[in-house]
């Protein structure tokens, strides 16, 4: 008996150190969840960088006075594991507080997420995205973004909203090495999932489009 | 013209005969004179400028006269007489002085001879020097016949003459006093004291500016330590107020800072009155909008290098520590512990007090946590130079100061953020009142920015305490010193 068990856990082992040394790992879809690290609220007439309201909080309700701005701080460590051929993109997946199809559909028909052209740290306000000299300042309040890279939203399968920035993850953090994130902006009252609540945080997911109901391309 | 007519009517009224008669009864009533004066007044102790010894000098090199300067000087540092006022420059008199041995006795035939410890039962003079600091000392062959113990107060006599006081040095009778007090095998530092509070009169040292050794030969060297001289009384217990400035958007401060109570102490217990040495704390509490926080702990070492001719220079090190703050103030940007070291050059003139300040700063470190995000600040070294300049208005002083911060790059660094600012200068100046006197000091002043690089305030140096936060503040103090 103990001869066998000795063989067995020998074989085991052998089997273990194979697997690692071939650096074999087992691939998970929760793996390809990065929730955003960076998530501030601006609100027009809030001016303390360090508001309390603005900042880890299970919701943020966004108005034309209300923008989050969105970033994984890390982006740039997945620069090369990232893939974006092969039916993979980028998306970038917010939760909306809405309980209806109606309701998710309104939230989707107002949402916009913009790529900002500023860097900003967690200090941002309305009127500034760092406190830092002169160049801290927006040259617009609520913060300084490109029009012509604003995505719009799709309703996942699971019910929150999704944004392909496949385009921009392509072209400013593989191309120009820049990772400013984004500002998202609505043009009626909706409520999000904030980066406290858990399971409906803001986060990029590395995803084939297959669990997409509504794609939409910008 | 007038007094010319007077003075001829009164030539003529003295005849040849009476000239010679007065002239007669002058010399006599100076005869008489000459030894009660020459008894009444104190023994003065001279040069021997007779010139009879100032011949066949050869410098003492070794021996029992050189022998005894070595247990001189051990027994003035024994009794810390450079601890009693008065006594101060005893000691370098003693082991600094030039000793010359003269090839033949001379005869005890001046005043400054006749005290006890310059001349012998025979009338030979064992030693003389001038009553001037750093003046060299003259043996003569009849003090080689003295015992050790002898020679030892010789030398001390000697060296009293040249670093008493101006008023009282040239006193046979205080010198002598204070030679035995020293000498005496009873002798104690508080006998000492007490004995020169009796032969020191309080005047003597506070007349204006005490003259004391050590400038004679040496112009860049000490002579005077003034009565009003901040080094007498350096000891503070203060209160400071300070309202800070944060006008302007542009700022990195993360906490809703108004303003601070700030409690100091500084004492200097070691030194003595020309160069002190003394360690400060002070606490801060910083008041915010709604609620109140334990600011930084700073600890200083100050040391009064030199005072005289009206000029106190000192050396201070400051640091900072943000170990007791609590976590919101600890968690900013001005949470880092501060290290600064500098030189302060003060000049009391009548009407004007001028003091010059120059600082660096070591490079420090602080951690910020946003949310999940962690912002390392990054602080370059700063040099410091300031200026300040008050009328003296009695006890009021009105002016103002400058003060030039030019530090090397401030960076911070976390997530995708990154920024630096380069190197920066910060140009501070404002005006100040205080009324001061040698015990209390009280005052009001204002600091504000004058130029800067563009977008910098004080929040870039990261340092509360020492140099501020945001635009500037407004300071009211109150202190006692002692």
């Amino acid at each position: 008996m103990s001869r066998i068990f000795t063989q067995e856990l020998l074989g085991s082992m052998l089997i273990t150190l194979a697997l690692s040394g071939c650096g074999i790992q087992e691939v998970t879809d929760s793996e390809r969840v990065y929730p955003l690290d960076g998530v501030k609220l601006l609100r027009a007439g809030i001016d303390s960088p360090t508001d309390p309201s603005t900042l880890s909080q299970p919701e943020y309700r966004l108005d034309t006075d209300s923008r989050l701005l969105l970033r994984l701080e890390s982006l740039s460590q997945y620069n090369n594991t990232i893939r974006t051929t092969d039916g993979y993109s980028v998306q970038l997946i917010v939760t909306t507080k809405a309980e209806t199809d109606a309701e998710r559909d309104h939230a989707r028909s107002h949402l916009q997420l913009c790529a900002l052209t500023k860097n900003w740290m967690m200090l941002a306000t309305w009127k500034r995205g760092h406190p830092f000299d002169s160049s801290g300042k927006w040259s617009k309040p609520g913060g300084d973004y490109d029009p012509d890279q604003c995505f719009s939203a799709s309703i996942t399968t699971q019910g929150s909203l999704s944004f392909n920035v496949t385009p921009w993850f392509v072209m400013e953090v593989r191309g120009r090495g820049k990772n400013f994130g984004f500002v998202l902006l609505t043009s009626a009252p909706v409520t999000i999932g904030g980066d406290a609540s858990g399971a409906d945080a803001p986060r990029f997911e590395w995803t084939t489009s297959t669990s997409i109901i509504h794609p939409r391309t910008p | 013209m007038l007094g010319s007519k007077k003075h001829l009517t009164v030539t003529r009224k003295i005849r040849p005969e009476n000239l010679l008669k007065n002239l007669v009864s002058a010399f006599l009533v100076t005869a008489l004179l000459q030894p009660a004066t020459g008894h009444a007044s104190p023994a003065r102790v001279g040069n021997g400028d007779d010139g009879a010894d100032l011949e066949s000098l050869s410098e003492i090199k070794s021996g029992p006269i050189l022998e005894a300067r070595m247990r001189a000087v051990d027994l003035v540092r024994k009794l810390d007489t450079s601890g009693v006022a008065g006594l101060g420059m005893l000691e370098p008199e003693i082991s600094k002085t030039t000793l010359f041995l003269a090839r033949e006795d001379l005869p005890a035939h001046l005043n400054q001879d006749q005290g006890v410890f310059h001349s012998s039962m025979s009338g030979k003079v064992f030693a003389r020097t001038l009553p001037e600091p750093h003046a060299a000392t003259r043996f003569f062959p009849a003090a080689q016949g003295l015992t050790s113990d002898q020679l030892v107060a010789l030398h001390i006599h000697e060296a009293l003459h040249r670093a008493l006081p101006k008023t009282v040095r040239e006193t046979e009778a205080s010198v002598a006093a204070m030679t035995l007090a020293i000498t005496t095998p009873a002798a104690s530092h508080d006998s000492v004291v007490a004995s020169a509070q009796r032969w020191i009169p309080q005047e003597a040292l506070e007349s204006g500016a005490s003259t004391v050794a050590g400038a004679y030969n040496d112009p860049t060297s000490v002579a005077t330590i003034s009565t009003e001289a901040r080094v007498r009384q350096p000891s503070l217990l203060s209160y400071e107020y300070r309202h800070y400035d944060s006008r302007g958007e542009e700022g990195i401060s993360t906490l809703p800072i108004s303003s601070a109570h700030v409690i100091r102490s500084d004492l200097y217990p070691f030194g003595d009155q020309r160069s002190t040495l003394g360690i400060g704390i002070e606490g801060a509490l910083v008041q915010g909008t709604q609620r109140t926080w334990m600011g930084s702990l700073g600890i200083s070492g100050r040391m009064q290098l030199w005072s005289g001719r009206g000029f106190d220079i000192g050396a201070w090190g400051l640091i900072t520590l943000n170990v007791l703050s609590s976590e919101e103030l600890k968690n900013s940007a001005l949470g880092r512990d501060a290290t600064s070291v500098g030189l302060s050059m003060r000049k009391d003139l009548r009407f004007l007090t001028i003091e010059n300040r120059i600082g660096y700063t070591l490079p420090s470190e602080a951690e910020q946590k946003i949310s999940s995000i962690t912002y390392r600040h990054e602080y370059g070294s700063i040099v410091l130079a300031s200026v300040s300049a008050a009328a003296r208005v009695q006890h009021f002083r009105i002016g103002g100061f400058a003060e030039l911060n030019l530090a090397d790059d401030y960076r911070v660094n976390g997530g995708a953020f990154p920024f630096s600012s380069g190197r920066y200068r910060l140009l501070c100046g404002g005006p100040k009142i205080s009324y001061e006197t040698l015990d209390f000091v009280a005052s009001f002043s204002g600091k504000l920015i004058l130029d800067a690089t563009a977008g910098v305030n004080l929040d870039y140096l990261g340092n509360l305490l020492g140099q501020g936060a945001g635009q500037g503040a407004w300071v009211a103090s109150l202190g006692v010193f002692f």
